[in-house]
């Protein structure tokens, strides 16, 4: 598909760029390796002084710290620096060159430039998986592995919908600019949603998923898939991809009928 | 010495109008700030080690945090990477005072923000602090204050160097996260790990002021860390020096 | 094309009140606007800053939809910005003639307008050595695009937008900001384009240079209405009936301003500007009455013909309202 074509030539091009400066390409893959280890220094510590955190054992904390770095590099290679200026670009009118382009303007807008250093992120979270796999001693079933994969996937989807949904209201607030906010509550995807209050929790499963982007992948792969998890990760996922496009729409109806 | 006040307070002050428009950043700002002690307290709520104070420790931890916040590596050295550093540099007027005054107005800013979330955590979990170990804590607040802004003024110096002051900056918040006792507070680190972390300085920016707070320090271990905080203080002040006059000597001759 | 904008009086106690209550006012940006262009055609449109000229070409080019009135550019309504649309159309801003992706070099983007407009492989490399050698790219080609001045990046803007061969090329003061010769290259190459590919132009600019030399047709928009449509030429006619005198006399105190509008006086050269049907009965007279060393009459220059259409309008507009 053409619109695959776009993509992918947009991240060699950015690749190419990237390798170019192997200072940063340095900077930046030791960056992802002192980080990854402070959270995994940090898991040992816990578990040196717990044997279970809100029932989830240390193997299982593993894959979810190791889920959660592969989300992360994701949404940092592919959205992130896109997204990072979006609420700009309404604001001073360079959305006006995408909505010109022969491709989804949305698709434009979030995804147009690539950091394919923040991939770094994602391989060291695999491999922290397979450490936590190895901990616990199970290999998993073909089925949890899909299971695991799809959900991995719904994850980005929802995180890529917040933010579409965060930055579109910059077309009715140009000032506001609420990508800090998104960081934030997504860290909260560092740990499984157990370790928080009842009403947080909920926050975190409906109001802003981050449950269903680590929580559940990592539960899926260790314990087996559960096919009611599946099913509220797709209808989540859906329900905020249908909401943020809607939202992102209304916005550039009005961007395209009222700017100066 | 009457002369530098009065333009630390001048700077002070024109930077706390000049941020008063962007009380929604300051906000953000609060909210990254206290995202980490936040995932701690919930963690170690979980561990029944850590202790009846835990809470209280953390509370004391995100105020500490918005406290001490230093972004230097936006502001200072963006004015590098932008060439308004010359500008600063043609002042009469010491250095350190426009990053300082704009510092502390960044600080004040989000004490007045970050209030509301301060009372909302400290209503949910069950914090009990006495005067005394708060009395206790301010000198060694004031410490943490100046020890952080050294030390992520020292690192934004990176901007005379290399374009990745972002990154350099990073590495030093991972150290404080990791051994400042934002992750872990400080007593339940392992063995080797524990005492490493309460001589180096990243303690002393943020845990330290905070387990006096909470009262779990006992009057010897009180006294080695107040020793440790003014031993790092005027170190990572000359550092600061140091690294300003090979930055300038940089500048002035490579330009930015 | 009407915006709904908030309106405050001055003062505190008016910004508490619009905090409560807030109060609006109509906008007619583009208003009773209505032309139709050909094809091949290049059309400059004219007018003052804040007079629409920007809100009818985005209109055009489909960023913008209007509040009321029908737009047909190529029998497709833009604003709807359909794909093969979008393939036909160019918008090209002078301040910013490449808009994102400045890590990238030149030759980069080219390849990613390929794949975006879908050029075939030949076409692509035939357009490209074309575009490269009218504009002189080869020296840039391999540089990132944040690191070319503003002229270079006018040339490659133009190119990166012209390798896809689109039908309508919107110019928004492609000039703007470039020193002479850069200007000059820009527009003789948009006219030579503009014949060799039959491509509609239409060009926003505040530089006379540019309409003089690329617009045979000219609109001018005051106000968001029309004041003119037509030919060049007809425009000083239309707004400026006078013609310049130009007169060198060697008389000593010489007072020529009775017969004209001195436009210029250097020691005893005149520039004098006088009504077209009054130009033979003065020139006799100046003719009669001095000792002139050298006489011209000449036509307004467009400049001061859209100084004088611009001052036309606006008492119009102030005895009006």
């Amino acid at each position: 598909m053409r619109l695959a074509r776009l993509l992918s030539t947009a991240f060699s091009l950015s690749l190419r760029q990237a390798l170019a400066y192997r200072i940063n390409l340095f900077f930046d893959a030791l960056l992802a390796v002192v980080e990854l280890a402070a959270s995994l220094a940090t898991i040992g510590i816990i578990f040196a002084q717990t044997g279970l955190l809100a029932g989830w054992s240390a193997g299982q904390m593993l894959t979810l710290i190791g889920t959660y770095s592969l989300i992360t590099g994701l949404r940092a290679a592919f959205l992130d620096p896109s997204l990072g200026d979006l609420s700009q670009q309404i604001r001073d009118g360079r959305l006006d060159l995408y909505l010109l382009r022969p491709a989804p303007t949305v698709l434009l807008a979030t995804s147009t430039r690539h950091a394919p250093l923040a991939l770094v992120q994602s391989i060291l979270g695999i491999g922290v998986i397979i450490l936590g796999l190895r901990d616990l001693a199970i290999v998993p079933s073909p089925l949890a592995v899909v299971g695991w994969a799809l959900l991995t996937l719904i994850g980005l989807l929802i995180g890529w919908a917040t933010s579409i949904g965060l930055a579109s209201l910059a077309f009715w607030a140009p000032r506001l600019n609420l990508g800090v906010l998104h960081g934030a509550a997504w860290e909260f995807g560092r740990y499984p949603v157990d370790i928080y209050g009842r009403w947080l929790r909920r926050l975190l499963t409906f109001a802003f998923p981050v449950a269903a982007i680590t929580t559940w992948p990592a539960q899926t792969l260790t314990q087996g898939p559960d096919p009611s998890t599946l099913i509220l990760a797709v209808l989540l996922g859906s329900a905020f991809t249908t909401a943020a496009l809607l939202l992102w729409r209304l916005g550039v109806r009005r961007y395209t009928g009222a700017t100066s | 010495m009457r002369r530098i006040l009065r333009l630390v307070r001048l700077e002070i002050w024109r930077q706390v109008l000049g941020w008063s428009g962007a009380w929604w950043f300051i906000v953000t700002l609060v909210i990254g700030q206290a995202v980490a002690p936040l995932l701690g307290l919930f963690v170690w709520l979980h561990v029944p080690v850590a202790g009846a104070q835990v809470g209280s420790y953390y509370l004391a931890v995100i105020c500490v945090a918005l406290m001490t916040a230093s972004f230097e590596n936006h502001t200072f050295a963006q004015s590098i990477y932008s060439g308004e550093v010359a500008a600063a540099l043609l002042r009469p007027q010491p250095p350190v005072i426009g990053p300082l005054g704009e510092n502390l107005a960044i600080r004040l800013w989000m004490i007045v923000f970050g209030a509301p979330l301060i009372i909302l955590v400290g209503l949910s979990v069950g914090v009990s602090f006495s005067p005394l170990a708060l009395l206790a804590a301010l000198p060694a607040l004031a410490l943490a204050a100046a020890l952080r802004f050294f030390f992520v003024w020292t690192l934004a110096m990176a901007a005379f160097w290399t374009e990745r002051v972002h990154a350099v900056v990073a590495f030093g918040t991972v150290l404080i996260f990791l051994l400042g006792g934002s992750a872990v507070p400080n007593a339940l680190l392992p063995d080797p790990l524990r005492t490493i972390a309460q001589l180096l300085p990243f303690r002393s920016m943020l845990g330290f002021p905070a387990e006096l707070a909470a009262g779990t320090l006992t009057v010897a271990d009180a006294a080695a860390g107040y020793a440790i905080s003014l031993f790092w203080t005027a170190a990572l002040g000359c550092c600061a020096v140091g690294a300003w006059r090979l930055g300038i000597r940089r500048y002035s001759t490579v330009g930015a | 094309m009407t915006y709904r904008v908030p309106v405050r009086d001055a003062g505190l106690v008016a910004a508490a009140r619009a905090l409560v209550r807030r109060n609006y006012r109509d906008v007619h940006a583009v208003q009773n606007v209505t032309f139709h262009i050909e094809t091949g055609h290049v059309v400059g449109f004219l007018g003052r800053n804040g007079a629409g000229k920007t809100t009818t070409m985005k209109i055009l080019a489909g960023i913008l939809h209007p509040t009321s009135g029908r737009v047909r550019v190529l029998g497709e309504t833009p604003w709807r910005r359909h794909n093969h649309y979008l393939r036909q159309i160019a918008l090209i801003r002078g301040s910013q003639p490449i808009g994102d992706a400045p890590e990238l070099t030149v030759l980069d983007s080219f390849r990613y307008q390929q794949v975006l407009y879908d050029v075939a492989e030949s076409e692509f490399e035939h357009n490209l050595a074309e575009l490269s050698e009218l504009l002189d790219l080869d020296s840039i080609l391999q540089r990132q695009v944040r690191a070319l001045s503003l002229g270079e990046r006018m040339r490659a803007g133009l190119a990166l937008a012209l390798v896809y061969r689109p039908r309508i090329l919107f110019l928004d003061e492609p000039t703007i900001g470039l020193d002479i010769s850069a200007a000059k290259l820009v527009r003789t190459f948009i006219a030579e384009y503009s014949a060799q590919t039959g491509a509609t132009v239409l060009l926003t600019s505040h530089s006379m240079a540019d309409v003089e030399s690329l617009c045979p047709r000219l609109i001018l928009i005051d106000d968001g209405a029309i004041a003119f449509d037509g030919r060049r030429d007809e425009l000083s006619s239309v707004f400026s009936p006078t013609k310049l005198i130009r007169v060198a006399v060697t008389d000593d105190d010489p007072d020529l301003a009775q017969h004209g509008d001195v436009l210029q006086r250097d020691g005893n050269q005149w520039l004098l500007r006088v009504d077209r049907d009054a130009v033979p009965a003065t020139t006799a007279r100046i003719l009669s009455s001095f000792a002139v060393a050298d006489l011209s009459v000449e036509e307004p220059s467009l400049e001061n013909v859209m100084d004088q259409a611009y001052r036309h309008l606006r008492s119009a507009k102030d005895a009006t309202s």
